[in-house]
């Protein structure tokens, strides 16, 4: 019964989310969003490899809903976040609000780190926080040169799909 | 160090070596077909399914249901096979699949090539100790092909929309 609640709550969750990008400005296309999304989730997926089993930092608690709760946080939430970022980030004009957006989502994120420690989805070994701020800058800079490097192919591309 | 390195350097490494080699090699020397921004894509997806599968079903829990090479670790080959073999094998079915335009019955006798392929690789990777069994076999593996490549088809599917949809909107929001 608990692992059906928590499924539900996940594809409820998303469905939010989903509407909530769907319905936000729209200042990245389809494309953009898809590939950052993705770009995230295997960029995700590959540190978090790393982190667990070469570094020992971290360890994914035995236990079936934790394990697909890291999934959806890694899978889904964060690279939602980190595209809604995107999107505001090159919608805003002026430095210091994109300064004050980058430290925002650094500490949003870094909070999220705290709360999936806190809630047991993974254990962290020798975890220090400021591990987490930079880790989210180095990501945040990692997506924004993604989304430049894939606004050039989009403008490179003359072939016809 | 970040990545682990192979206990010894044998079959194993060999076999993710070589795939490399010819799946560049070929990913090298095939006329070009998608636009640029639709290739990187594609290669995104290919590769963060081969990840996610093997997150999924490689790691000690829930389901432990293979290891790959050497050790638990997450070895530099760990890292080569995962981040470009899978996403370059996919991109290679993706291509010739609109390239050849596949239609009808004829995708049903594409996507079964494709599985045999795949299958035979996997056994040909188990023979040289690139996969270790724990609660899998090749029957299960088949069908993982299945979904695959038909995922596979979907991505082309998403991303050529995505791409279309960009080429007719982008005048609309010059940046």
């Amino acid at each position: 019964v608990e692992d059906i609640t928590m499924v539900l709550g996940a594809i409820i969750f998303i469905i939010i989310l989903e509407i909530f990008l769907i319905r936000m400005r729209k200042n990245l296309f389809l494309i953009e969003k898809l590939s950052i999304w993705i770009f995230l989730s295997t960029l995700n997926q590959n540190l978090l490899d790393i982190a667990i089993s070469n570094l020992n930092l971290l360890e994914i608690t035995n236990s079936q809903q934790m394990f697909w709760a890291s999934f959806f946080n890694r899978f889904l939430l964060i690279p939602f976040l980190i595209i809604l970022f995107v999107d505001i980030f090159f919608a805003l004009t002026s430095s210091v609000k994109k300064i004050i957006l980058f430290v925002t989502w650094i500490v949003l994120l870094s909070i999220i780190d705290r709360a999936v420690m806190w809630v047991g989805i993974l254990n962290y070994h020798k975890w220090e926080t400021w591990w987490s701020l930079v880790g989210w800058l180095c990501i945040l800079i990692a997506t924004l040169g993604c989304r430049k490097f894939l606004h050039y192919l989009l403008l490179k591309g003359k072939v016809v799909a | 160090m970040i990545f682990s390195t192979p206990v010894k350097f044998d079959e194993n490494e060999w076999f993710v070596l070589t795939g490399l080699i010819i799946f560049l090699i070929i990913f090298w020397r095939l006329p070009k077909h998608f636009p640029p921004a639709l290739t990187f894509m594609i290669l995104l997806f290919t590769v963060n399914l081969g990840i996610t599968a093997d997150y999924i079903l490689a790691t000690e829990f829930p389901f432990d249901a293979y290891d790959a090479l050497d050790t638990a670790k997450f070895d530099l080959f760990d890292f080569i096979m995962s981040n470009i073999n899978y996403g370059l094998f996919g991109y290679v079915f993706i291509y010739f699949y609109d390239k050849w335009h596949v239609r009808g019955l004829i995708r049903f006798l594409y996507i079964a090539f494709w599985i045999a392929l795949s299958v035979l690789m996997e056994f040909i990777a188990t023979k040289l100790n690139v996969f270790t069994y724990n609660d899998w076999n090749l029957r299960y593996s088949f069908i993982c092909y299945l979904f695959i490549f038909a995922y596979y088809i979907l991505v082309l599917k998403i991303g050529k929309a995505a791409f279309n949809q960009y080429k007719n909107n982008s005048f609309i929001r010059e940046r």
